[in-house]
C-alpha cells in the first residue's frame, strides 16, 4: 500500500514538471511581447536587381507613458532599418542577420512602394501578401517617387506612430477632400484582377530640404519638410505605367463616384473671373452608362451632387432661387470640366481607371470579352464620354447676402 | 441512450449541415455565381433528404442497421453495416484532418498538428462518452453562440459597407453551364446529402413524428444560410474570393471599425472549431452506434477503438494538398454512392419488404399493417 | 422525453466498497434488570464513569419504600425542565406500588414534559440519555420512563455570517435542528410541509431531516433522496457538506450540484419552487436539491428588490462568472499568442509594460494569482485585530512594490485583481470555488497552446456540463434541454405578479405558481 503510494507520488510530480516546463518554456509557438519588434510600416525598394525591404519599428518605452525607467523623452519613436534579397520574403527573412527581435507585421499600417519597384513589377509583392497570414490585406498601399526608406524615416510633427499618421492621413483625405483614393492592399489587388485590370495608387512625396528624421528637428514651432499626399499612380498588370496630377485624379474620382466630402470653386461672375464661390460638396452619386456608337463605345455619366455655399464673393442676391440656379448651373459646369479633364488624362495613359469597362461588362457581357484584350490600348484613346451633371446647393450658409455687397450697401456708394 | 426533443434534433440538423462550410467558397469554378451554384446543390439535396426521411417514416423506431437488416438481411446488413461504420469513421477523420490543417493555417502556426488533433479527438471521444444527450445539448448551446457570432459579423461586415453587390453581376455571365458543372456532382454530395448520418440518429428522438417536420426545417435553414454566407464571401471579396484558403477570415480582416474593433480573426476561428467539432463528433458517433448495434459489444470499447482509428489515419495523407486532392477527387465518388446511391436503393427495398406502420386505409395493405 | 416532462436518471451500478468493515461495538441487545442499582451501575460503566453523568435518586414520603432514580447527562439537558416537570410531580406523586400499569401512570399522569415514553433496552436507553432525555428508573421494574428535557446552551438566532442582504429577513439557521425546522414552519405554515429525520452516523448519530412540500416537490426526486440518505454509513456527520458529498451524482465534476444557505427565507424559496431540503443537526447550513447551474446564481436579495435592477445585477453576475473564469487566460493568450488582436496602441503600452519583465506571461500570472488566493486564505483566518494590516500588505506590497520592482507588469495586477473581485460575486460559495479551479486549468491552457486551448477546454466544460444532473435534473436546465417557460426566470427577474411558473426543470408536478395577471391598476 505504501510502495504504491509512492510510486503514485513519483508519477504525479514527474507529469506535473513536465507540463509546467512545457508551459514555461515556450514550446509551441508561444513568442512573448518582448520577444518581437512590431513594424508599423514598411517600404519597398528595387534596386540593381535585388529588392530591398525597410521596415519602421516602433519603440513602445519612447512612446508609452509606462516606460520602465522613464520614458526618454530624447529618443525618436521609430527605427529603420533595410534588408535586401532576391526575392521580398527572402529579404525579409534576412532580417535575423540585424535583429535581436522577431518582426512582427500584423499591425503594419503602411507600405511605401518607391517608382522603381512598381516600374519593375509588383506581382510577387501580392502573391506574397495574399499568402502570408500575418500580414493584413487592409495595409494601405502608397507609391513614392524617391526613396522608400526615406520616406519611413521621417516623422510627423503631432503624432507618434508615423506608420499610423500617414494611415490616418489618407483617410482623413478622403474623407475630407477625397482628391486620392484610400487604396488598400485587398482594394488594389481587387481592382487589378477586376476587368480592366488597372488601378491608381496615392503617392507620398517629402516636400522641403530637410528632412524631420529625429526628434530634435521635431522640436521647432514649424517642420523644415513634412510628407505630402501628391499625385495618383496607375498600375496596370502589376506595373507602374503613368502618373495623374491632382485635379486629373480628383476629376477620376468624380467620374467614379467616390468623392464624400469635397470642395468645389467656381467663378460665380464673369466680370471678375478671378473671385471664386467656393461649394462644399457633401453627398453625391455617379452613375455610369456605356453606350455603344458605331464601333467605338460613349461612357455617359450622370453626376447628382448636394452641397452648401461656403464662400461667396459675388453680389447676386441669393435669397432668389434663379441666382442659386445660377450658381448650381456654374458648378455643375466647373465639376464637368474637372471630369473631362480628368477622362482625357485617363485616355493619355490609356489605363482605364473611371469603371467603363467594368460598365460595359455589366451591360454586354458577351461584347466585353470580346474585347478585354484591346480595350486599354486601343478603344479607350477612341472613346468620348458625356456629362450630365446637376448640383443641388442645400443651404447658403450662415450668411445670405455676400460681404462685399454688404459693404457697398453700407458705404453709401 | 436518452430522447431527444424535436428542437434539439433541429439545431443539431443546422448545425451539422451548416458545419464549417460558410468559411469556405463553394462552387468556386462558376465565380460569381457560385451561389446559383450552391443553391441548385441544395435543391438536390433535398430531394435526398426526402428519401431519408421516407426511410424513417418506413419504420421510425429502427436505425441505420435495422433498416440494413429488415431490407437486406442479416449477413448482407453486417457488410453493408460496416461499410458504413467505415464511411463514417473516414469521415470524421477527413474532418479531423480538416481541423489540424485549418487551424495550423489561420491560428497556431508553430503548434504541432499531432497536439492539436489529438485534443479534439479526446474531446470528441469524451462527448460520446457522455451519451447523446450530451453531444446535443451542447450543440444546443453551442448553436446560440455560432449564431451570435455570424451575426455580429454580419453585422460589422455591413455596417462597414464591404459587400457591394456589383461584384455579384452580370448574373450567369458565362452562361448556366459552368453552374451546373459546379453544383453536381461536387456540392451535392458535400455538404447537402451528408445527411445520411441521422439515419442513426432518429431512432432516439422523442416525437417521431416531428421528425419529418423537423428534417426538412433543419435542412432548408441550413441551406439557405449557407447561400447566404456564399454570396456575402462573393459580394466582398470578388475574384479573391477564389484564390483565398479560407475566404471567410479575409472577410473578417477587412473588418475595421471605430478604429479599435479589428482583427476580428478569432471569432472565424470559432466558428471553424465548433463547425467542425460538431461534424467530426456526428460522424463518430455515429460510427461508434452502428458498431455497437452490429457487434453487441460494450459501448465504451466501440467508442475507444473508432476513436483510435480515426486519430490514427488522419496522419495518412501526407500533406494539405493531397488531402484536399483526396477530398475533391475519389472521396466525392465514394460519398455519392454511400450518401445518394445505396440510401436510394435501401429505399426502394424497404417499400417492398417493410411493412408500413403508417398505413391506414387501403385494402389489402391494411391487414400488413396491423401484422407489422 | 426531454421536452415537456423531465427525465429522471439515476445511477443504479453497485459499486465495491475500499475499506473493511468497522469493528462493531457489542452483540446482542441487552435488556435493563428490574433491580435499579444494576441499572445504574451498567449505564454509569457504558459511559466510563463520565463525570457528568449525574443520578439523583428520589425518596418520597408519599410513597415509602418505592426506591426510584433520575438519571441524566448534565449539559445536554435543560435542568430547570428536569426539577419542574420531572424530579418535582414525582416528589409529590403518592401512588401505592404494585400497581399493573405503573410505569404507564408514571409516564402519562406524573411526568409533565412534552414528550415522554418508555424504554425496556440497554442499548435504547443509552441513546436516549445521550439524546438530553433523562431515565426513571424505579426499583422493581424492567423498564424504565424516559422523558425529553433536552436543552442546554444553544446559539441564540442570529444574523446571517455569509449571505447577507440589505433588504430583507435579518435571521439565520442555528446549529439546533428543530430551532432550525421551527424557523421554517413559521414561513410556510400550510400542512403540506413535509419533514422525514433520520439518524445517520455510527457515533454521531446526528440527526437529518428532509424538507419538502407535498404537491409541489416531485416525489420520485424525494424518494431518491431519502433512499441515498439511508444508505449512509459512515462513522460521523459534523457538516452538512458530509452528507452532500455523499449523496451527490457526481464524484468528479468541480461544479456543485446542491445549493447550501444559512437563511430560512432562501431554504422557505427554494421549497415553494419545489426543491428539496436537507437539515443537519450541529450545522447552520442546509441543503438544496436539486440545483442546476443557473440556481446558483440566484441570490436572495433579487427577490426583495425591484425587478429591473435585479435583473441587471443577474446579468452582470454570469457576465462576472465568465470573467473569473476566462479573464486570466485571455488575457495570457492574446499576449502571448496572438497579439494581433489587440489595437495597435494598447498593443504598444502593453509591450512597454512587458519590458523588463524576466517571467513569461504565464508564470507571471500564476505567480499573481497564487499570490492572491494566499491573501485570501490569510485574510479568513486572520485575527480581527490585525485585518486591516493585511488590506494594507496586500495593497502596497504585492501591488505597487511588485510592479515597480520590475516584477509583474501593471496590467497583469490588473486582470488579476479584477478576476479575484469578479470571483466574489457569485453568491453561492461553491460555485465561486469551481471558478477558481477552472481558471487555473484554463490558464495553463492558454499559456500552452493560446486560444486554442482556452476553446478546448470551454468546449470540453461545456460536455461535462451538459452531462451533469442533478438527482435526476439535467444541470444546464433550462437551456440545455429547453424549457421555454422558465428562461425569463432565469436570465432575468420578473416582476413578481409576472411569474407564472415555478423552475420547472425542478419538478414538472405543479408548475404553475399563480395566475399571473399584471394588477389591475398598474399603468405602463
Amino acid at each position: 500500500m505504501r510502495l504504491r503510494r509512492e510510486w503514485c507520488h513519483k508519477i504525479c510530480c514527474t507529469l506535473l514538471l513536465g507540463v509546467l516546463s512545457i508551459a514555461a518554456t515556450g514550446c509551441s509557438g508561444r513568442t512573448e511581447l518582448n520577444e518581437i519588434s512590431i513594424v508599423s510600416a514598411s517600404g519597398i525598394d528595387w534596386k540593381d536587381g535585388k529588392w530591398i525591404i525597410s521596415y519602421q519599428l516602433v519603440l513602445p518605452q519612447a512612446i508609452s507613458s509606462h516606460g520602465m525607467g522613464g520614458g526618454a523623452h530624447g529618443a525618436a519613436p521609430v527605427n529603420v532599418f533595410s534588408t535586401s534579397g532576391d526575392s521580398i520574403r527572402g529579404a525579409i527573412s534576412k532580417s535575423s542577420y540585424e535583429m535581436s527581435r522577431r518582426l512582427y507585421f500584423p499591425q503594419n499600417q503602411i507600405i511605401v512602394v518607391s517608382e522603381r519597384a512598381a516600374k519593375h513589377g509588383l506581382t510577387s509583392l501580392f502573391d506574397a501578401y495574399l499568402r502570408n497570414p500575418d500580414s493584413r490585406e487592409t495595409v494601405n498601399i502608397f507609391l513614392t517617387k524617391e526613396s522608400a526608406r526615406e520616406v519611413l524615416e521621417h516623422l510627423i510633427p503631432l503624432e507618434e506612430i508615423p506608420g499610423a499618421a500617414i494611415a490616418r492621413m489618407i483617410v482623413n483625405e478622403e474623407n475630407n477632400g477625397s482628391t486620392l483614393p484610400n487604396m488598400s492592399m485587398y482594394r488594389t489587388m481587387l481592382e487589378l484582377l477586376g476587368p480592366t485590370k488597372t488601378t491608381g495608387i496615392p503617392a507620398l512625396e517629402i516636400s522641403g530640404d530637410d528632412p524631420l528624421d529625429s526628434t530634435r528637428k521635431t522640436a521647432k514651432t514649424y517642420s523644415s519638410s513634412k510628407i505630402k499626399l501628391t499625385k495618383l499612380g496607375l498600375i496596370q498588370d502589376g506595373k507602374l505605367i503613368g502618373w495623374l496630377t491632382h485635379d486629373q485624379s480628383y476629376g477620376v474620382m468624380w467620374i467614379r463616384g467616390e468623392i464624400r466630402q469635397s470642395t468645389v470653386w467656381f467663378s460665380c461672375d464673369v466680370k471678375h473671373p478671378a473671385e471664386k464661390a467656393v461649394i462644399k460638396i457633401h453627398h453625391m452619386k455617379a452613375k455610369r452608362k456605356a453606350i455603344k456608337t458605331g464601333d467605338g463605345w460613349k461612357l455617359q455619366v450622370r453626376i447628382a451632387a448636394r452641397g452648401t455655399l461656403l464662400e461667396y464673393p459675388c453680389e447676386a442676391d441669393l435669397s432668389q432661387p434663379q441666382s442659386v440656379a445660377a450658381l448650381e448651373r456654374q458648378a455643375a459646369d466647373k465639376i464637368a470640366l474637372l471630369a473631362q479633364n480628368g477622362f482625357k488624362a485617363v485616355q493619355e495613359q490609356k489605363a482605364d481607371i473611371v469603371g467603363f469597362g467594368d460598365a460595359i461588362r455589366l451591360q454586354y457581357p458577351r461584347q466585353w470579352s470580346a474585347i478585354t484584350k484591346r480595350w486599354n490600348e486601343r478603344l479607350l484613346p477612341e472613346a468620348t464620354m458625356e456629362t450630365d451633371v446637376d448640383v443641388v446647393l442645400e443651404r447658403t450658409g450662415m450668411s445670405t447676402d455676400s460681404f462685399r455687397k454688404m459693404q457697398s450697401k453700407a458705404g453709401g456708394s | 441512450m436518452h430522447r431527444i426533443g424535436s428542437y434539439q434534433l433541429f439545431v443539431m440538423i443546422v448545425m451539422f449541415h451548416i458545419g464549417s462550410t460558410p468559411l469556405f467558397q463553394l462552387g468556386s469554378q462558376a465565380r460569381q455565381d457560385s451561389w446559383i451554384a450552391v443553391l441548385i446543390g441544395a435543391a438536390g439535396g433535398a430531394f435526398v433528404m426526402a428519401v431519408f426521411v421516407a426511410l424513417q417514416r418506413r419504420k421510425p423506431e429502427a436505425g441505420l442497421v435495422e433498416l440494413l437488416r429488415l431490407t437486406v438481411g442479416r449477413w448482407p446488413a453486417v457488410f453493408f453495416g460496416l461499410l458504413y461504420a467505415a464511411f463514417f469513421a473516414y469521415q470524421s477523420m477527413r474532418n479531423v484532418r480538416d481541423f489540424g490543417e485549418l487551424t495550423s493555417l489561420s491560428l497556431l502556426q508553430n503548434s504541432p498538428k499531432w497536439i492539436i488533433m489529438g485534443i479534439i479527438v479526446l474531446i470528441a471521444w469524451y462527448t460520446v462518452m457522455n451519451g447523446n444527450e450530451a453531444f446535443f445539448r451542447t450543440t444546443q448551446l453551442l448553436f446560440i453562440i455560432v449564431l451570435g457570432s455570424y451575426f455580429l459579423m454580419g453585422m460589422v461586415v455591413l455596417a462597414m459597407g464591404l459587400p457591394d453587390t456589383r461584384m455579384l453581376r452580370p448574373v450567369l455571365e458565362h452562361g448556366p453551364l459552368p453552374v451546373f458543372r459546379a453544383a453536381l456532382p461536387d456540392i451535392f454530395s458535400f455538404p447537402f446529402t451528408q445527411g445520411v448520418i441521422f439515419l442513426v440518429f432518429w431512432k432516439y428522438a422523442a416525437n417521431r413524428q416531428a421528425v419529418r417536420r423537423t428534417a426538412y426545417w433543419g435542412y432548408a435553414t441550413g441551406a439557405v444560410f449557407i447561400i447566404l454566407m456564399n454570396a456575402l464571401i462573393v459580394s466582398v471579396l470578388g475574384p479573391l474570393s477564389t484564390v483565398s484558403a479560407l475566404p471567410y477570415l479575409e472577410v473578417v480582416q477587412l473588418v475595421k471599425v471605430a478604429n479599435f474593433v479589428e482583427r476580428l480573426d478569432v471569432v472565424v476561428t470559432l466558428l471553424l472549431f465548433t463547425g467542425l467539432y460538431i461534424k467530426l463528433t456526428a460522424f463518430y458517433f455515429g460510427a461508434a452506434i452502428v458498431i455497437r448495434e452490429l457487434f453487441s459489444i460494450p459501448y465504451a470499447w466501440g467508442a475507444a477503438f473508432i476513436g483510435v482509428i480515426i486519430y490514427a489515419s488522419s496522419f495518412a495523407e501526407r500533406n494539405n494538398t493531397v488531402h484536399l486532392w483526396i477530398g475533391f477527387g475519389v472521396s466525392l465518388r465514394v460519398s455519392l454512392v454511400m450518401q445518394v446511391g445505396i440510401p436510394v436503393a435501401l429505399l426502394l427495398l424497404a417499400l417492398v419488404r417493410i411493412r408500413g406502420t403508417e398505413r391506414r386505409r387501403g385494402g389489402s395493405t391494411a391487414t400488413e399493417g396491423k401484422a407489422g | 422525453m426531454e421536452q415537456g416532462g423531465i427525465e429522471r436518471v439515476f445511477g443504479k451500478k453497485k459499486t465495491k466498497p475500499y475499506g473493511q468493515m468497522p469493528k462493531q461495538a457489542g452483540g446482542k441487545p441487552e435488556p435493563l434488570s428490574p433491580g435499579i442499582a444494576d441499572n445504574l451501575r451498567m449505564l454509569r460503566d457504558k459511559l466510563g464513569n463520565s463525570s457528568d453523568f449525574i443520578i439523583r435518586t428520589i425518596r418520597s414520603d408519599a410513597m415509602p419504600g418505592v426506591e426510584m432514580a433520575v438519571a441524566y447527562i448534565k449539559g445536554i439537558v435543560e435542568e430547570d425542565a428536569i426539577h419542574r416537570d420531572v424530579i418535582e410531580p414525582i416528589m409529590s406523586w403518592a401512588a401505592p406500588p404494585g400497581q399493573s400499569s405503573w410505569i404507564e401512570t408514571l409516564r402519562q399522569r406524573v411526568v409533565t414534559t412534552g414528550a415522554s415514553g418508555r424504554t425496556a433496552m440497554v442499548e435504547d436507553a443509552l441513546n436516549r440519555l445521550l439524546d438530553g432525555q433523562c431515565l426513571i428508573f424505579t426499583n422493581g421494574f424492567r423498564e424504565a420512563v424516559t422523558a425529553d428535557t433536552s436543552g442546554g446552551e444553544q446559539r441564540s438566532v442570529s444574523e446571517p455570517n455569509t449571505q447577507t442582504v440589505i433588504r430583507g429577513p435579518q435571521y439565520s439557521f442555528t446549529e439546533n435542528i428543530s430551532t432550525n425546522i421551527g424557523l421554517l414552519r413559521r414561513i410556510i405554515r400550510t400542512a403540506d410541509f413535509r419533514m422525514r429525520s433520520y439518524t445517520i452516523g455510527r457515533r454521531t448519530r446526528t440527526t437529518v431531516a428532509v424538507l419538502y412540500m407535498h404537491h409541489i416537490a416531485d416525489p420520485a426526486v424525494v424518494q431518491e433522496m431519502e433512499q441515498r440518505i439511508k444508505e449512509i454509513d459512515i462513522d460521523g456527520i459534523l457538516e452538512s457538506n458530509y452528507i452532500e458529498e455523499f449523496i451527490s451524482d457526481q464524484t468528479y465534476t468541480p461544479f456543485p450540484t446542491m445549493m447550501n444557505t444559512e437563511r430560512p427565507d432562501t431554504a422557505a424559496s427554494a421549497m415553494l419552487d419545489g426543491q428539496i431540503i436537507i437539515l443537519v443537526d450541529g450545522s447552520p447550513f442546509c441543503l438544496i436539491g436539486p440545483a442546476t447551474f443557473f440556481h446558483f446564481f440566484r441570490s436572495a436579495e433579487d427577490n426583495y428588490q425591484r425587478f429591473d435592477i435585479s435583473s441587471f445585477l443577474r446579468l452582470l453576475r454570469y457576465g462576472a462568472f465568465v470573467v473569473s473564469v476566462l479573464l486570466p487566460s485571455l488575457f495570457i493568450a492574446i499576449t502571448t499568442f496572438h497579439q494581433e488582436m489587440l489595437p495597435t496602441p494598447l498593443l504598444i503600452s502593453l509591450a512597454a509594460q512587458r519590458e523588463g519583465i524576466p517571467f513569461p506571461a504565464l508564470v507571471e500570472a500564476l505567480l499573481m494569482e497564487l499570490t492572491f488566493e494566499v491573501l485570501r486564505e490569510a485574510g479568513v483566518r486572520m485575527p480581527r485585530a490585525i485585518g486591516p494590516a493585511i488590506s494594507i500588505v496586500g495593497a502596497l506590497v504585492l501591488g505597487q512594490s511588485a510592479v515597480q520592482a520590475g516584477l509583474v507588469s501593471p496590467a497583469m495586477v490588473i486582470v488579476v485583481s479584477f478576476t479575484a473581485i469578479s470571483n466574489f460575486v457569485t453568491p453561492q460559495i461553491s460555485m465561486a470555488s469551481a471558478s477558481r479551479l477552472i481558471r487555473f486549468t484554463l490558464m495553463l491552457l492558454a499559456g500552452l497552446l493560446g486560444i486554442f486551448g482556452i476553446m478546448a477546454g470551454v468546449l470540453f466544460l461545456m460536455i461535462h456540463m451538459t452531462g451533469l444532473r442533478s438527482f435526476g435534473v439535467p444541470y444546464m436546465a433550462p437551456f440545455a434541454p429547453v424549457y421555454r417557460q422558465t428562461w425569463p426566470d432565469m436570465l432575468v427577474r420578473q416582476p413578481w405578479w409576472a411569474r407564472v411558473f415555478r423552475l420547472v426543470a425542478v419538478s414538472g408536478v405543479n408548475p404553475h405558481r399563480q395566475r399571473g395577471r399584471k394588477p389591475r391598476h398598474q399603468k405602463g
